[in-house]
């Protein structure tokens, strides 16, 4: 490996060859170099240990490409093309296949070494393991996922909330109620689904909620796609992370219109029945008021 | 699109929120004369001063005001008709922001109900 190393980077002097080779087999990374045509004449020995090909047989223009990922290949070479063909970064991610015969993500970063006429002279490159990364990262989506079928599947309308008070995401209740698109309503487009007279009111309230990072709950009348309003019981929770750093928030609307109008007939009603009551009874006075008049004056 | 009703405060009610053409929408009778004008009632025109009831094939002329009492937490109407003289409480208003829909209802000293709708 040392012959070859050499032979990639024979242009440096003696003492930046050594610091070179220190350096590229110091670092975690898998490190290459490549003439300006892209034929790879040097890996380091993190290559070798994760491939299980030294740098002869890893040696060539296609050798890299073949332990790929078979879906990785075809993007990585246009990648590649490109940047061996404009100078620029080269940047992707892919999986290369480990000794093991298992595939890991990986973080393809290469760039172009330069004489003094700007004429590219060879490629020096690194791949970055991303594997833990990546799989956190589906982790995540997976969550994200499983969250997204929850909140499909609850009977309420839900949204999700950026710190700073832009809604990213409603359920598809949310849109089959109102009848709108998540363009319409991302970040504040929400105040056009609210009847006018309580907008100014909710915004205050849900301003001041995100500023306090306190809980917040609220009862007003949303549209629906057909132009009616029903009463929905509004709630929204701050999500926090391990050091109570509020993510973001999560809101519901939960349409409590029947209960609503139930409970304020039943108010209404014992309410007019004290009137009702009250009314007749003025009434029966007043007769009683004019029978003893009349009676007085016979 | 249909109009979204809010409840009016009946101690705060302006008089000018009663006048003009009202359908009768609902009607509970109780011990109310059927054959009466109010009874058979399908539109009331108020205007300052003079009730018109409308009813199939018949048409009464006469006068209306808003009266209040401290003990009641609402206004009531006093109705008068050749033949009728009757008192009916405002139970409840409901009406739209823009003024445009509204929804009357009202407790006659006989127990009738009505709810009457203007738009």
């Amino acid at each position: 490996m040392e012959d070859s190393a050499h032979a990639a980077i024979s242009h440096l002097s003696d003492q930046e060859n050594a610091q070179f080779l220190f350096l590229a087999e110091v670092i975690p990374q898998l490190v290459w170099i490549t003439d300006p045509e892209g034929y790879h004449a040097y890996f380091n020995q993190h290559w070798i240990d994760f491939t299980g090909y030294d740098v002869e047989a890893s040696k060539g223009t296609e050798m890299w490409n073949n332990l790929l990922h078979p879906d990785d290949r075809q993007r990585a070479r246009d990648r590649w093309t490109h940047s061996l063909s404009t100078g620029e970064f080269y940047e992707i991610e892919y999986r290369f296949l480990s000794k093991q015969g298992d595939y890991r993500w990986f973080l393809g970063q290469a760039l172009p070494q330069r004489n003094a006429d700007g004429t590219i002279v060879r490629w020096f490159g690194t791949c970055t393991d991303i594997q833990e990364q990546k799989e956190k990262e589906e982790q995540l989506r997976q969550r994200e996922q499983e969250l997204t079928t929850l909140a499909n599947a609850i009977p309420q309308m839900a949204w999700m909330v950026e710190p700073s008070g832009y809604i990213f995401w409603y359920n598809e209740r949310w849109y089959e109620y109102t009848g709108t698109t998540l363009e319409q309503m991302q970040g504040w487009g929400w105040q056009a689904a609210m009847h006018p007279d309580y907008v100014d009111g909710i915004t205050e309230r849900l301003n001041r909620a995100f500023e306090t990072e306190e809980s917040w709950q609220d009862m007003y009348p949303i549209r629906s796609k057909t132009g009616d309003y029903r009463w929905f019981l509004s709630r929204a929770v701050p999500l926090r992370d391990e050091h109570g750093k509020v993510l973001r928030w999560f809101g519901t609307n939960t349409d409590v219109t029947d209960q609503k109008q139930l409970q304020e007939q039943l108010e209404r009603s014992y309410s007019d029945l004290e009137a009702k009551i009250t009314f007749r009874t003025l009434e029966l006075e007043h007769q009683v008021q004019e029978l003893r008049q009349r009676l007085g004056e016979a | 699109m249909p109009a979204f009703l809010l409840d009016i405060n009946l101690q705060q009610l302006p008089d000018e929120y009663l006048t003009g053409e009202w359908r009768v929408a609902d009607r509970v009778l109780n011990r109310t004369a059927p054959d009466s004008a109010l009874a058979q009632a399908t539109r009331f025109l108020l205007s300052p001063g003079t009730l018109t009831v409308e009813a199939p094939e018949l048409e009464k002329i006469g006068s209306w005001n808003i009266q209040r009492d401290e003990l009641l937490q609402r206004p009531y109407l006093q109705l008068i008709l050749p033949q009728e003289d009757t008192r009916a409480l405002i139970t409840r208003m409901r009406r739209s922001p823009d003024g445009q829909e509204s929804r009357l209802n009202l407790y006659f000293l006989s127990g009738m109900e009505l709810q009457l709708t203007r738009s």
